[in-house]
């Protein structure tokens, strides 16, 4: 077959590795974990208990548990952290013991790409609500959140943040890659974490109606394509990835989660919170994306979808796959993991990437769950319930975002 | 051996630059009249929740485009926009509605309008461009991050061109009255990145991988004193990873130039 026939000789070239990664999620803090709860079809909705929900609009997330604290610090100074920052920590550094790069911190270039969109937010809230007065104002801490983990963990590359909602996580693998394939680095941490399950935020998207409002069930709020979906149910958590050349990762013996093959991105052009109903920009993202891992539509075997279980939503991404796939479309099995997690938000893009790894790996599709009644308007081939055995080598996730960004990318089986 | 491209060095157009501060007041102005940035007015009840360094940041790209006319479309550029601490001056705000009403209080424009990417949607919904388009930094030091995002999107994805938006409250004083102090200045700098050094009147930019501490990190100021001062070229270091030369192009025009759309308030280049 031709596409076997360019894989090789892409993968024999130019292929970008993933070696290495380090999660916290709402299913898990580890990808053992997290790949259990995830292809069991777990639920980690569950009400709010960090903070007093009675007031809110939705009342329900994907909420993380304490973040682990790693072996190498000391856990009264790790509590003392913003809990972004303990995230951030937690993810960056499992994600260099899982790669074997512990002790290679300093001796090569090591870039960060991190995801995170509301970092000053989050952190200004945090001080307001324990210091609140007439006359508090928020500070202007001179470091941003990959700054500090590029100093404290001794990473001699750069590190960015980026944000583009909730594409970020894809964003930022498309960066890391691009520095790989440019040689301005040797590996490359990148990723996202998101903490936005906080009183404002938690708030903000109420007000904006995106939230599910099904309070009274939480584990069944969160039902992506189901003509039953009233918005999504928001979670935390993050996932970082070791991003390195397949040549230089042979050599040192280092074993590829996967293949990250391809990126694409495009803007809507059309509203900042809005889908454009129009698939065209969308379905740029994701031809980009199949086009740069020099792939056809019909070599794709699981789409992980954006999918967040919002009326509007859901319809839109199903038009851009039918715009992109055509009738082959009825034949890729499709399903949404924030059926799961919740919409992880900034980090949404970096988890559901795990997630592909995982499904990759383990060759088991993960489900949609609370999938009781499709809606017709969503015509895909959906894995409804539970998980699915599978034979696959190469997965696409998608991930949109306000400010009308589409992200794709696609992952292969290494 | 590993496959990696040559890149160790990039080179790129500068086909537009333009530097604008405007008082808190002028800012505020804008809300209600769209000016010079959008070629269809944006709709008043978004302009009126937009942050004052993204309206800024409109009014740069506006100036760029007229100064040095780049015309579009710009349908397949791409966009990079670095605001610092964007939202600050509403948080405290928002914070006290929230306490004093509860979770209603809390504004919905918090998300789309105060986030880090809220500067680089909303500009790609004013030029219609259907690149990528994200949010870079946030924090001081930021502009040497988007500059390398934006020369790694234009080098890698071989794009036509590339917005870079760097925007920031000078000086950074408390905010008060759910606005930037009235003391300060909502500045903007909007640099067109090309390709094509032809089309780039306004200057040529070259990148080079090899980190050096022997120059001043790339920063907001120093991109403003260099416009701002002689012929001299910039040369600064960018984060760990390179340097960069810049150098001017063609005389900066009179400002304003002939049948140029005025931008009220302070405007200097």
């Amino acid at each position: 077959m031709s596409g076997q026939r360019r894989t090789q000789v892409v993968t024999a070239t130019s292929a970008i590795w993933i070696t290495g990664v380090g999660t916290c999620t709402p299913l898990g803090s580890s990808l053992q974990e997290f790949a259990r709860n995830l292809l069991a079809g777990q639920s980690a909705i569950r009400r709010v208990d960090r903070f007093d929900v009675s007031e809110h609009p939705s009342q329900i997330a994907g909420q993380l548990h304490p973040v682990p604290c790693p072996a190498e610090d000391d856990p009264s100074q790790f509590a003392q952290r913003h809990r972004l920052e303990q995230l951030a920590r937690w993810c960056c550094l499992s994600a260099l013991r899982d790669a074997g790069l512990e002790g290679e911190r300093d001796k090569r270039r090591i870039g960060l790409v991190l995801g995170a969109g509301a970092e000053w937010l989050l952190r200004w809230e945090s001080d307001g609500l324990v210091n609140w007065s007439a006359d508090w104002q928020p500070a202007t801490p001179p470091h941003s959140l990959a700054e500090i983990q590029r100093r404290e963990l001794g990473l001699s590359g750069p590190a960015l943040t980026v944000s583009a909602a909730c594409a970020s996580g894809n964003i930022a693998l498309a960066q890391a890659r691009a520095w790989l394939q440019m040689g301005w680095v040797d590996y490359c941490l990148a990723g996202a974490c998101d903490m936005t399950v906080a009183p404002c935020p938690f708030a903000a998207f109420g007000n904006l109606r995106a939230l599910s409002r099904r309070n009274d069930s939480p584990q069944t709020a969160s039902r992506p394509f189901d003509r039953g979906r009233d918005g999504f149910v928001m979670g935390e958590g993050g996932a970082v990835f070791v991003l390195e050349r397949a040549e230089q990762a042979r050599r040192r013996g280092a074993v590829p989660l996967a293949e990250l093959a391809g990126c694409g991105a495009a803007s809507d052009a059309y509203h900042p919170v809005i889908p454009n109903p129009d698939p065209l920009p969308a379905a740029t993202a994701m031809r980009r994306a199949l086009a740069d891992a020099r792939i056809c539509p019909e070599e794709v075997g699981y789409i992980n979808a954006h999918a967040t279980g919002t009326p509007v939503g859901d319809v839109c991404e199903t038009r851009v796959l039918q715009t992109v796939f055509g009738e082959t479309l009825l034949r890729i099995p499709v399903s949404s993991t924030k059926s799961m997690t919740g919409h992880l938000v900034t980090a949404a893009a970096a988890v559901e990437a795990l997630a592909c790894i995982i499904a990759l790996r383990e060759q088991t599709l993960p489900p949609t769950i609370n999938l009781d009644d499709p809606d017709p308007e969503c015509n895909l081939c959906h894995i409804p319930h539970q998980a699915r055995p599978q034979r696959f080598r190469i997965a696409v996730s998608n991930s949109f975002g306000f400010g009308g960004s589409n992200t794709c990318v696609v992952l292969r089986a290494a | 051996m590993d496959a990696v491209a040559n890149t160790s060095r990039v080179s790129c157009g500068l086909a537009g630059f333009a530097s604008v501060s405007l008082d808190v007041a002028t800012v505020t102005a804008l809300r209600s009249h769209p000016g010079p940035p959008c070629d269809e007015p944006l709709p008043v009840s978004t302009l009126k929740h937009l942050d004052e360094q993204t309206l800024t940041a409109l009014v740069a790209i506006a100036r760029a485009r007229q100064t040095w006319q780049v015309s579009g479309p710009f349908t397949h550029w791409g966009l990079v926009a670095a605001p610092r601490y964007l939202g600050r001056a509403t948080a405290g705000p928002s914070l006290a509605r929230f306490f004093s009403e509860g979770a209603w209080g809390v504004s919905p424009h918090i998300v789309p309008h105060r986030s880090l990417h809220s500067l680089s949607g909303t500009a790609s919904q004013v030029l219609h461009l259907q690149g990528p388009n994200l949010g870079v930094g946030g924090s001081p030091g930021c502009e040497a991050e988007a500059l390398l995002a934006a020369l790694t999107l234009l080098r890698h994805d071989s794009l036509p061109g590339i917005w870079l938006l760097l925007s920031r409250i000078e000086p950074e004083l408390p905010p008060c009255d759910n606005r930037p102090h009235p003391h300060a200045q909502c500045q903007a700098i909007a640099l067109a990145l090309v390709p094509n050094l032809a089309s780039a009147p306004a200057g040529q930019l070259e990148f080079y991988l090899q980190a050096s501490d022997s120059w001043p990190p790339f920063s907001f100021d120093l991109l403003l004193s260099w416009w701002q001062g002689g012929e001299e070229p910039l040369l600064a270091s960018l984060l760990s990873v390179g340097q960069i030369r810049l150098v001017k192009g063609q005389p900066l025009p009179v400002w304003p130039i002939p049948g140029s759309v005025p931008v009220d308030g302070q405007v200097r280049s």
